[in-house]
């Protein structure tokens, strides 16, 4: 024990500071409090709800400058808390925490055990760097939780669906997040992850196509987003884990963005179903310059943010394999956000009946003015890339040539929406297994195997017999057949 | 006097109180009731080997030979460190189990002192023998009495426990017998320091089969599927205080049979011996029963709607975690699977004897009946809690301890399959024992069920307490502990020598 406070006390009063924690820490605490301001203006939340905001995003962005994995574990854990705390604020808290709790321990009690493993086998408690084994599997298992990696996602978009929408754009900001930043601290670079970041891009691309009601979109977008990040942050290549940091920043922004015009339009036009939200280009000129912004930075249109991440994501990633999965993922995401806008914002037809929940003039100036901001800082971190991180390369900005070669892929995605959604969607709906099926299958597989079991367990002493007695059979032949 | 001869007297002196406790019977029932402190002499004596370890600096092992006779004729009593570690443990729970079992009334159907005097020289003798025909023997006395004990009730459903207990028993004995016999053809002997060294020259298959019938043997006594079968029927149809004291200290005997003939004889992992890797072979078999006990075990206490069936269940899986440190078998790995099996014998027989209290106070053990158990009984509560925590694997109890440096060595051997199915053991017991507290602590009472004053109250509130106590000592002291174990293990071999 004393091994292990020493050890603490050598390494738990020098920070990590490097520029890409800074940087991180840094997006996280601007969007958390544009986003806190946002709420603020938006609905009232108790007392506990603004502690647990407080606690999650603060311990968001204190997490990357943890140097040992005493202090990453708490701050981490701390993270869950304050999540746990505002869930607990909401409407439908048990179902919530039910859905989000169990995973958040398991990924807890998984890092605990990698890093006692890791400290076990290094003896020291600084971060495992690359080239340590003990304990990575564990690791990385937790760190995928975290990240909502494609099969362990579901308490994401549970989540991220049923909270009320403010408390989808604080939350937006820092889980997964955290997620990326922790593979790009405890985890080596490889190839493999280059790879499963491009498939995990592509497929949540493809599943938050065929979804109709606007939060789970936004869900698997992010997981789709978190796919490119960890593409970059977990390549071995420095300028990919650059890119994928960069991209990271990047989506805290927008995709903040996009959650809070979601917030704002859902009461007015009464519906969270993407297909039959319209007018709001007519409704409100803010929201529809917001939202424009905001899709045009997750599919990577110069001259905004996402584009400049993305493309410098295909120029540094080493796995061929990889960049491509990330221009089908660009492509899905320019038809996905082409489809939002088109039935949310510039649909032509009659206007629904108009829902107004009578917010006052300032919040809802307050809140308008907070995605304006949003928007220009997209446009501007197109821009001027550098100013915002500095570790970027020179070539990271828009030229003419950029600006024209990067318009390509959104294009077609948006052409594909107009000319060939009703089959892809077809397809889609026809050949993806949805989550409700695949957990219906493993519940079904598992009360099966119950049963079956159940069913063997008779009691009667004869057939218990034939067990003790073949049991012995096979392992005498085993015994005797092994050389 | 020398300290060598004093294995005998943990075989004699509850031996010699079988008899005396017959005239017992014939003194009102309210003196009857301290004849139990002849358990507790039993007790005392069974702590002074540790205690004389650790404060006096004993040598072990403390070898008797009974009557001077030569290894290879006659009966040789090795008391090693295992041995010291798991006596203390044993006895009380012998001693706590007998004090809640022990219903004071006129009428007794069995003669209840003589069998649990009987039950203690039994569980004694066969974790100091040194030699196998004696091992099974008090393996014998050891069933016999526990069969007696199961029926001990006398209503039907505890007589068909019994008899399932018994046949599986019997069958189990079998094996054991004709495995003895086997190596006692090939090498001449029973001594287990001279079957060490006979056992290179005699016939490989011979040797081989005999193993695996002694193997066989022990698992049906120790439940290991596919032979788990008696253990849920006999545990729920006996006497919850029974059934804690046969899962905490006749399986852990046996336990410590199979580790005498594993890792002692056939040089398991532990010792690179030329020609003792007879158990080598046996490896794969540990770890696919292991694995399968851990699964079968696990998933089927999920579905039970009886406390001790549920606890049964999980029994299973707890042996089946213990069977996959023993397939490792390093130094390491067998001391963290002795260290487990001390604190499954607390945590364990201290469930069953929260669940006697239960049953005395409800008239059953439907986990439905038992709504609103803990209402008003702290003590009860903190003590269900802690159990069902170790049970699970969880900090700050001994149970995380052991566990914990179980799936270590597991990990550090490269079966990660192994670790990670029992980490899911103990993630699927979460549901059941929260279900099951959730009911006890929370639930109403159904008002179908009549509630009787528990008579026990008193030793079960001692017996709960002293289990909560051991798993957390247990837990702060747990370095010491598996320093303690990890000699145990590299002395397996020097008691036979």
């Amino acid at each position: 024990m004393s091994g292990i406070t020493a050890a603490v006390l050598q390494t738990v009063n020098t920070p990590h500071i490097e520029s890409g924690a800074i940087f991180v820490s840094q997006a996280i605490l601007l969007f958390g409090l544009l986003a806190l301001v946002f709420v603020a203006l938006h609905t009232r939340r108790s007392a506990l709800w603004w502690v647990g905001a407080i606690v999650h995003i603060g311990a968001g962005a204190l997490l990357p400058y943890t140097a040992d994995m005493v202090s990453f574990f708490m701050i981490w854990e701390l993270i869950t808390v304050g999540a746990a705390i505002v869930l607990v604020c909401e409407p439908d808290a048990h179902g919530l925490l039910r859905r989000y709790l169990p995973w958040q321990l398991l990924a807890a009690a998984l890092l605990l055990s990698g890093f006692a493993l890791h400290f076990a086998e290094s003896g020291s408690v600084a971060l495992p760097a690359a080239g340590v084994t003990a304990g990575r599997i564990l690791i990385g298992i937790a760190v995928a939780i975290k990240a909502a990696l494609m099969p362990l996602h579901l308490w994401m978009v549970g989540t991220y669906a049923r909270v009320r929408p403010g408390t989808a754009v604080v939350l937006s900001a820092v889980a997964t997040k955290i997620g990326v930043f922790g593979v790009y601290r405890l985890l080596p670079g490889s190839i493999s992850l280059e790879i499963l970041g491009g498939i995990m891009a592509t497929v949540a691309v493809l599943y938050a196509l065929r979804q109709n009601r606007l939060r789970p979109f936004l869900a698997f977008h992010i997981i789709s987003q978190v796919g490119y990040m960890i593409a970059g942050v977990g390549s071995a290549a420095a300028a990919a884990q650059i890119a994928g940091l960069y991209h990271l920043g990047n989506h805290i922004v927008y995709k903040g963005l996009l959650f809070m015009v979601v917030a704002l339009m859902v009461p007015m036009t009464g519906t969270p179903n993407i297909y039959s939200t319209r007018g709001m280009g007519r409704r409100s000129f803010v929201l529809t310059v917001a939202a424009i912004a905001g899709a045009l930075s997750i599919s990577g249109v110069p001259p905004f943010n996402g584009y400049i991440s993305k493309s410098l994501l295909q120029y540094s990633l080493v796995s061929p394999v990889a960049i491509h999965l990330l221009t089908i993922a660009g492509i899905g995401t320019a038809l996905s956000f082409t489809k939002f806008l088109w039935h949310g914002f510039l649909r032509p037809g009659p206007l629904p009946q108009a829902h107004d929940v009578g917010e006052g003039l300032i919040a809802r100036t307050g809140t308008r003015t907070i995605t304006v901001a949003l928007s220009l800082l997209c446009l501007l971190m197109g821009l001027y890339p550098r100013s915002f991180f500095a570790e970027l390369p020179d070539s990271a900005g828009i030229t003419q040539q950029s600006f024209e070669s990067g318009l390509v892929w959104p294009v077609v995605g948006a052409a594909l929406f107009f000319i060939l959604y009703g089959p892809i969607l077809r397809v889609l709906l026809v050949t993806l297994p949805g989550s409700t099926t695949v957990m219906n299958l493993l519940r079904s597989a598992g009360t099966r195997g119950l049963q079956l079991m159940q069913r063997q367990h008779t009691g009667d002493i004869r057939r218990y017999l034939g067990w003790a007695v073949g049991g012995t059979m096979l392992l005498w032949t085993w015994v005797l057949l092994a050389p | 006097m020398s300290m060598d001869q004093f294995p005998v007297f943990l075989i004699a002196v509850p031996l010699t109180l079988v008899p005396l406790s017959f005239f017992v019977f014939k003194l009102h029932w309210s003196v009857r009731a301290f004849a139990i402190w002849g358990l507790g002499l039993v007790t005392l004596l069974s702590w002074v080997p540790l205690t004389g370890r650790i404060v006096f600096d004993l040598e072990l092992p403390l070898l008797a030979y009974m009557g001077n006779w030569d290894p290879e004729l006659g009966i040789v009593l090795g008391l090693d460190m295992v041995a010291a570690l798991l006596l203390p443990v044993m006895n009380t729970v012998i001693l706590l189990g007998a004090s809640i079992g022990y219903k004071p009334s006129e009428h007794v159907p069995i003669p209840f002192f003589p069998l649990w005097f009987l039950l203690a020289a039994g569980t004694n003798g066969l974790v100091v023998t040194s030699d196998l025909f004696n091992a099974y023997v008090f393996l014998e006395i050891t069933s016999i009495c526990s069969h007696a004990l199961v029926a001990y009730r006398g209503d039907g459903y505890a007589f068909e426990s019994a008899f399932k207990y018994l046949v599986a028993g019997l069958v189990g004995s079998a094996f054991l017998l004709w495995g003895i016999i086997a190596l006692f053809a090939s090498t001449g002997t029973l001594s287990l320091s001279v079957l060490v060294e006979r056992l290179a020259d005699a016939p490989g298959p011979l040797v081989a089969a005999g193993f695996a019938l002694i193997v066989c043997g022990l698992f049906v006594k120790l439940a290991i599927v596919p032979f788990h079968i008696w253990k849920p029927d006999g545990l729920s149809g006996a006497p919850s205080a029974v059934a804690g004291t046969l899962s905490g200290v006749v399986l852990s005997a046996a336990l410590v049979l199979l580790l005498r003939v594993l890792v002692g004889l056939g040089g398991l992992g532990t010792v690179d011996l030329v020609g003792r890797a007879i158990a080598e072979p046996l490896k794969g078999v540990l770890f696919a029963l292991g694995l399968a006990s851990v699964v079968v075990g696990h998933s089927l206490a999920l579905v039970q709607s009886r406390l001790t069936r549920m606890l049964a269940y999980s029994s299973v899986g707890h042996f089946g975690v213990m069977l996959l440190a023993l397939s490792v078998s390093t130094t390491a790995a067998v001391a963290a699977l002795l260290f487990h099996a001390m604190n499954h014998a607390v945590m364990k027989s201290g469930m069953f004897f929260l669940a006697a209290g239960a049953r005395a106070e409800r008239g059953g053990d439907r986990i439905r009946a038992l709504g609103g158990y803990l209402r008003g009984k702290p003590l009860e509560t903190i003590a269900c809690a802690v159990f069902m925590l170790a049970l699970i694997g969880v900090p700050p109890t001994a149970g995380f301890a052991s566990k914990w440096a179980i799936v270590v060595q597991l990990v550090q051997a490269g079966s990660l399959v192994a670790a990670v199915i029992v980490a899911l053991g103990g993630v699927i017991s979460v549901p059941y024992y929260l279900r099951a507290f959730r009911i006890m602590a929370g639930g109403t009472t159904p008002t179908a069920v009549a509630v009787q004053a528990d008579p026990r109250q008193f030793a079960t509130r001692a017996a709960l307490t002293v289990g909560v106590v051991y798993l957390f000592a247990a837990f702060v002291l747990s370095g010491s502990v598996f320093a303690l174990s990890e000699t145990a293990v590299t002395s397996l071999l020097e008691a036979l020598l």
